[in-house]
């Protein structure tokens, strides 16, 4: 059986919001991915097509170690790590694990592995299963991994499958010697598993060397590049990763910090138009006299709510009309046509927790019975959305219209839209709905989102440093609950 | 229509399909009832836009100055039995606190000219904007008799904002010939009376529908 036993799913942002995704034998070893969510657009905003790589490779050969230094060395936001022991069918009921031939290739599901791999590559959320070594079953629970700009597979048998190869754009087999891969066996299962040492020999002759000799081996002539030694060879990793950044700069990914992404799309919107696809509500005086009360800081929680309420009942109002209607004839009490018109289409909602929570009172004064969904996501000290909570009522065919009062830098407000889309929603039936956003935050997710229609009540200026739009209005669901 | 002191609601694919709804004869009568509501509240934001405002500056919880205004100081409203009383609801989801004063008025049966059977106002109306309810504008013989109310209490003729939901030409036109600097709020302006001084394609007796009160 192959050795190792962890699944993680990993981007590389380091950060301790996320509880760990699984215990494993040598998860802590690693450092602590995220299941943070990339911005999957590049510059002209078209979709990335992310860089899917396979790592193969015989057990104990340092597949695992080879993909955590090109990791490292990439310094790549967003990179999924799958394991192929993720992706081992259940043991059939009458089989006995000690005689079970976990090294061959029928042991695998690759039909599950070829369709997270087409759904990752378009950008789609996926859900991953999680295997028990203990009762060789598949747990209830899968983990949910987003799409990323580098996707590594990796595992004793990646090669194997012809449809699986087709997705790789990079094919690594790691060959290393057989003397060397028995002596980290030997040592890995008696050492850290207490294993003894005949029962890892007889393993080793019965399943792991045939299976090697028979299906693994062979598998070398579909890489693209062999690696020797693994990850003690360190030419042959600093190569592997300067090919990686090439192939990923030919695809519009470049290579950054945690910021610089954003950076680099500020360069495009340094005017100050406002985009096509944001719609400002007409200031009336009335309009203009909520603001002013919301915006002032001395405006008591009673005030900020009932002015909030009555503000966004006629934002809401304004964002159904751009939602599709048909000609409709109908028949007063006089008995005279009217010629009208009606929705044609179903309508969701989604809230963005929790500042779209303040918005949800209005909106069901108006769409009576709505289907609301909620997620929850928060930003950590490094101004990176994390999604913490997801759920979504179905949304077939339906438009969807977005609930949350500030876009501020615009990133979580991208989170909330990245998770519409990751549900099929297309963007032409987004509608995001905001009291306030600020000209960066709009003009960001506008580029990023074309086809979203964004229906706001005004536009600010600035963003300061902390990321409050200025002049702003302060924390709107501080000021709306009274928790400041 | 391009006549002064007459605003109509800005038509959309929304306020239309409001009134699709509501003029549809087959509405259950909880739905007539929602989405009048829906339509009353935009027509009363829209009636408050005509009223002054004052320019104010203020400090927003990030420290920055906001230039805003601030709402015209003294207002009221005044609903004329029955109908207008269904447009209360919509005018306090807007106007907290606000004072509303009421008018009857009912058509003689036998002159068919309206007459005054009850009034009660704030007692300090002369001093106050009023924003007169009443959903239907036909022939327009109920609305400016009430304005003959307002005017005698004291009311200023400029200081009154008419809210309604469908107005006929041939009411905005009498109306306006008699006092000529009240302000029309309406949200669609239809054809034009029928015999009966119904408004076609119009809504029906709103009242009734509002209310349950219809007997067929």
């Amino acid at each position: 059986m192959e050795g190792t036993t962890s699944t993680t799913t990993t981007t590389t942002t380091t950060n301790t919001m996320t509880p760990p995704l699984e215990s494993s034998s040598h998860a802590h070893q690693k450092k602590v991915y995220t299941s943070g969510r990339p911005p999957w657009y590049d510059s002209t905003g078209k979709l990335k097509n992310p860089l899917v790589i396979g790592v193969c490779g015989g057990s104990a050969s340092g597949k695992t170690s080879v993909c955590d230094k090109v990791i490292e060395a990439l310094n790549v936001r967003w990179v999924v790590l799958l394991s192929m022991d993720s992706f081992y069918l259940q043991l059939p009921k009458t089989a006995d694990p000690g005689k079970y031939n976990f090294d061959h290739p029928n042991s695998f599901d690759y039909d599950l592995m070829v369709k997270v791999i087409s759904d990752l590559r378009a950008g789609k959320k996926v859900n991953i299963p999680k295997y028990c070594f203990k009762t060789h079953s598949r747990l209830p629970h899968e983990d949910t991994v987003y799409g990323a700009d580098v996707i590594i597979l990796e595992g004793i048998l990646t090669l194997h499958s012809k449809e699986l190869r087709d997705l790789m754009d990079i094919k690594i087999f790691i060959d290393t010697d057989d003397d060397i891969r028995l002596a980290r066996r030997l040592k890995r299962d008696i050492a850290e598993r207490g294993r003894t040492l005949e029962s890892v020999i007889t393993q080793y002759n019965t399943f792991v060397k045939p299976s090697f000799d028979d299906f693994i081996f062979p598998l070398k002539k579909y890489a693209d590049v062999v690696i020797p030694r693994g990850s003690d060879n360190v030419v042959a990793i600093e190569l592997l990763t300067q090919h990686i950044r090439l192939k990923l700069k030919e695809r519009g990914f470049e290579p950054e910090n945690n910021t610089q992404s954003l950076e680099s799309d500020d360069l495009l919107l340094k005017s100050s138009t406002v985009p096509q696809n944001v719609h400002i509500m007409k200031e009336t005086n009335q309009i203009k006299a909520m603001q002013s009360i919301l915006r002032n800081k001395k405006t008591t929680v009673g005030d900020f709510v009932f002015y909030s309420d009555r503000l966004c009942s006629l934002l809401i109002e304004e964002a159904l009309t751009f939602l599709p209607f048909t000609e409709k004839i109908i028949i007063t009490p006089t008995g005279t046509e009217y010629k009208g018109e009606k929705l044609d289409s179903k309508l969701a909602a989604l809230i963005v927790l929790r500042a779209g929570s303040c918005m949800e009172q209005p909106l069901r004064s108006i769409c009576k019975g709505i289907k609301t969904g909620k997620v929850l996501i928060q930003s950590d000290e490094k101004k990176q959305p994390h999604l913490f909570y997801e759920r979504l009522p179905d949304l077939t065919n339906s438009h969807v219209l977005v609930l949350d009062p500030c876009i501020a830098s615009g990133s979580s407000s991208e989170m909330a839209i990245r998770v519409l889309l990751d549900h099929g929603v297309p963007e032409s039936k987004i509608v995001f709905v905001s009291v306030i956003a600020s000209l960066k935050g709009a003009q960001r997710l506008s580029y990023r989102f074309p086809d979203v229609k964004f229906v706001i009540s005004a536009l600010d200026k600035d963003l300061s440093e902390k990321g409050f739009i200025l002049p702003g209005i302060g924390n709107y669901s501080d000021r709306y609950f009274g928790t400041y | 229509m391009a006549s002064p002191n007459v605003y109509v609601l800005q038509s959309n694919h929304q306020t239309k399909g409001l009134f699709t709804l509501i003029r549809d004869k087959d509405i259950k009568r909880e739905d007539f009832i929602f989405y009048s509501d829906r339509l009353i509240r935009l027509l009363i934001e829209e009636g408050l836009n005509c009223l002054p405002f004052h320019e104010t500056t203020v400090i927003t919880p990030t420290g920055s100055e906001y230039k805003g205004v601030s709402f015209a100081s003294k207002i009221c409203g005044v609903s004329i039995v029955r109908a207008g009383e269904s447009m209360e609801a919509g005018l306090r989801a807007v106007c907290k606190h606000i004072k509303i004063g009421k008018i009857l008025i009912q058509r003689d049966e036998e002159t068919a000219l309206p007459k005054l059977l009850y009034a009660k106002l704030p007692t300090d109306i002369e001093k106050r904007y009023v924003l007169l309810l009443d959903p239907m504008l036909a022939t327009g013989g109920t609305v400016t008799q009430a304005i003959e109310v307002l005017v005698e209490k004291g009311v200023k003729e400029e200081n009154i904002v008419f809210i309604n939901l469908i107005a006929a030409p041939e009411g905005i036109q009498f109306l306006h010939s008699k006092y000529p600097k009240v302000k029309i709020v309406t949200g669609e302006i239809d054809t034009n009376l029928n015999e009966k001084k119904y408004i076609i394609p119009g809504i029906g007796d709103f009242g009734d529908r509002y209310f349950g009160t219809e007997h067929k």
